[in-house]
């Protein structure tokens, strides 16, 4: 029927078809929820960043409320994070300072919450996570990063955001304690296939109605000075978004984060993050 | 150049000048005749300020003075911050510090205020610096001229803390709403001398001597507790009084014992709450003076987002919930020969209850209710407040004070002292 040099050829078309089909289009038939989430972390997860960003809160009735504030994160030796958040303005909070170290897996993340006022540094309760930080949009569990052992993830197929293909992935808690300490029962993220980076997600309450929904805008790719900072970036560089806008559906309010500097791969000493340097008065990067 | 840069590693520092203001003008209303002091009203203003200066890569100085205003005997030109003064001095510098950063140390030199303890309203181990009594309700601490080192690992810490001069508590003097009465003190000097002797009480041994502290703290070496421990060397703030008859009057001379404190704080989180014990153990160096006695206390703090629970309930949006026991036993008591007596101002709370309800109705508006119960003497001690945000600098707030129980108790003593507030206040 086919001769042989047909066969040949069509074999070599598909080995060839196999072998230079995309990175992200092999992922696409093979990969699962977790790897993706997995992919995206070690693609974009930095050893230290530094962020200055402001913080628009707009209610119901269209008011608005700016504040100012700066985030030092850093990858502890242990693979686990963490990150102190300074208000700058406006004068009345200024200093109030946030403290998070992110465990793995099962145990609590701890959450440290500084008030200049009273010169005292308080623990926050897992379950307290749930609620609304400095009044915007995002709950102190906004303000941690992904957990992915926290979490069970499911890749529920493709969808187009603003003209990209993303993966729609659901995110469950994973355990009794951590469905228990979020609001969350779950949570769709839809990462833009081409860069693995997250574009949109929504959040939905125990009884699966939605809450809130955060898009990330204005991505960057940014190229990182040392280079043995980056996780996992091959390139030498990580995408980031400048501009996160978080709603709260019901009330019909929402947050806007837009940031203003950032500086990826600073060496800083764990010390650094800790409860005594919390109260601290901010740091200015240049 | 990133500034605050030491071997290549960045110290968390504030390496640019930052300075902010609070301007809090109030009126009090008291309902009741006062003995002490006539005036229903008072009118007073008080303007913070606080700068921090970087002086060097690493050194920063931070200036923290405070300009007093009223319209009655609260504050004076003249007064200096002593511990006799019966005013506040219209001008006061609260806070002057000058501090080196290293990577793993802290140094601070100047005036400091330090707060110790893991308690949310009561602290039994936070006696490094003396208060100012004056307005024992609204007592503000006294900055100490001090030196701190500090040493940051990467989970614990530990400060060691030298005071070589500290002054005292300043107490309401006999001009003051807020004087303690010691007829008490009075009518057992009366039943041993057989008339009553009129009280004086402006002799006072000398305070100013060394008190030295340490505290570890760590949020690691237990998983999901903060621990710390103190130690504290130093002299009562608030003092005794020995009584000495001279001729008919009562002199009250007070004195302050030196003692050896030490504390152990833990605090956890679990679920929704969070969990806080603090045991103070006071060794009092002369048992004439004071007894030794153990203060625990105990809390847990939980906040409520409202619409995590309910979704009809829409007028409070966040309600917050502490409340503390506080308990003293005495391990040895004064020498029952000892003619010393506590002036009342130290050691209030024995027996005691602590509670404090807040319920957020928005970003901008807040109710507060406040309450100190002591079993003992069954006195009390309940505020309310209300305030509102008028835009993110300016507030104004709304606040009643009530105290009850009988004349011999703590709040008992100032049930006339009953108040209404009214206070605006500018952040600039």
């Amino acid at each position: 029927m086919f001769n042989k040099s047909f066969l040949s050829f069509v074999c070599l078309f598909l080995f060839l078809f196999v072998v230079c089909i995309p990175a992200h289009a092999q992922a696409d038939l093979k990969l699962s929820g977790l790897e993706l989430m997995q992919q995206y972390q070690s693609l974009h997860e930095v050893d230290s960043e530094y962020t200055r960003s402001s913080m628009t809160l707009v209610n119901q009735k269209g008011r608005k409320r700016i504040r100012a504030m700066q985030t030092y994160e850093k990858k502890s030796e242990n693979g686990e994070n963490r990150s102190l958040l300074k208000f700058l303005s406006p004068k009345k909070i200024f200093n109030v300072g946030l403290l998070t170290w992110t465990h793995n897996g099962e145990a609590d993340d701890d959450q440290w919450l500084y008030l200049p006022a009273s010169k005292r540094v308080k623990r926050i309760a897992s379950a307290g996570k749930k609620n609304p930080f400095m009044g915007s949009d995002l709950s102190f569990e906004d303000m941690q990063g992904e957990d992915l052992q926290a979490h069970t993830y499911k890749l529920l197929g493709e969808e187009t955001i603003d003209g990209q293909t993303c993966w729609k992935i659901e995110a469950k808690p994973a355990t009794q304690k951590q469905a228990r300490s979020s609001a969350y029962g779950k949570r769709i993220i839809w990462l833009r296939k081409d860069i693995t980076y997250p574009v949109k997600m929504e959040y939905f309450n125990r009884r699966d109605a939605l809450m809130k929904q955060a898009s990330y805008e204005d991505l960057v790719h940014i190229k990182v000075a040392i280079k043995e900072a980056v996780g996992g970036a091959t390139d030498g560089a990580v995408w980031r978004h400048n501009k996160s806008v978080m709603s709260t559906l019901k009330k019909k309010k929402f947050t806007v984060i837009i940031i203003e500097k950032r500086e990826i791969g600073l060496t800083i000493d764990e010390n650094q993050f800790n409860q005594q340097v919390l109260k601290r008065p901010p740091v200015d990067k240049p | 150049m990133i500034k605050g840069i030491v071997c290549s590693t960045l110290i968390f520092l504030p390496s640019f000048v930052s300075a902010q203001g609070l301007l809090e003008v109030g009126t009090a209303y008291y309902q009741h005749d006062n003995i002490y002091d006539a005036d229903a009203f008072t009118l007073e203003a008080q303007l913070h300020y606080e700068k921090n200066w970087q002086l060097a890569d690493n050194t920063t100085l931070l200036f923290k003075p405070r300009l007093g205003f009223d319209k009655g005997n609260l504050y004076s030109v003249n007064a200096t911050l002593h511990e006799k003064n019966r005013r506040r001095s219209k001008f006061t510098v609260e806070e002057l510090t000058l501090t080196h950063y290293m990577n793993n140390f802290e140094l601070s030199v100047g005036k400091q205020v330090f707060s110790w303890g893991l308690g949310d309203m009561y602290n039994p181990s936070d006696h490094v610096n003396p208060v100012d009594t004056l307005d024992p309700i609204d007592n503000q601490k006294l900055g100490q001229w001090s030196a701190s080192l500090l040493y940051l690992g990467a989970s614990s810490n530990l400060n060691l803390i030298y005071i070589p001069r500290r002054s005292a508590s300043r107490l309401p003097e006999q001009n003051n709403r807020w004087f303690r009465s010691l007829q008490v003190v009075q009518t057992a000097a009366a039943a041993q001398l057989g008339f009553v002797p009129s009280i004086d009480l402006s002799r006072q041994i000398h305070h100013h001597r060394s008190t030295i502290g340490a505290q570890i703290t760590s949020g690691q070496w237990l998983s999901g507790w903060d621990v710390e421990l103190s130690y504290l060397h130093s002299q009562d703030a608030t003092g005794v009084y020995l009584p000495e008859l001279v001729g008919s009057q009562l002199d009250l001379v007070r004195v302050f014992p030196r003692y050896n404190e030490v504390s152990v704080g833990l605090s956890t989180a679990l679920g929704a709450y969070t969990f806080h014990g603090i045991t103070t153990y006071r060794k009092t160096k002369d048992h004439q003076k004071d007894d030794d006695y153990l203060t625990f206390l105990v809390g847990a703090r939980r906040t409520f987002y409202v619409p995590n629970f309910s979704n009809t309930i829409e007028i409070v949006e966040e309600v917050t919930l502490a409340m503390e026991y506080v308990k003293e036993k005495i391990s040895r008591h004064r020498d029952p020969t000892s003619a010393y007596v506590n002036s009342g101002f130290g050691r209030t709370l024995t027996n005691s209850l602590l509670m404090n309800l807040e319920l957020k109705f928005s970003e901008d508006t807040l109710l507060k209710f406040g309450l100190i119960q002591n079993f003992d003497l069954q006195d009390s001690y309940v505020s309310t407040a209300f305030s509102h945000q008028l835009s993110d600098d300016f507030k104004v707030s709304v606040a009643l004070d009530v105290l009850n129980g009988t004349s011999d108790s703590l709040f008992g003593q100032w049930t006339n002292n009953d108040r209404l507030f009214l206070s605006s206040s500018y952040n600039f």
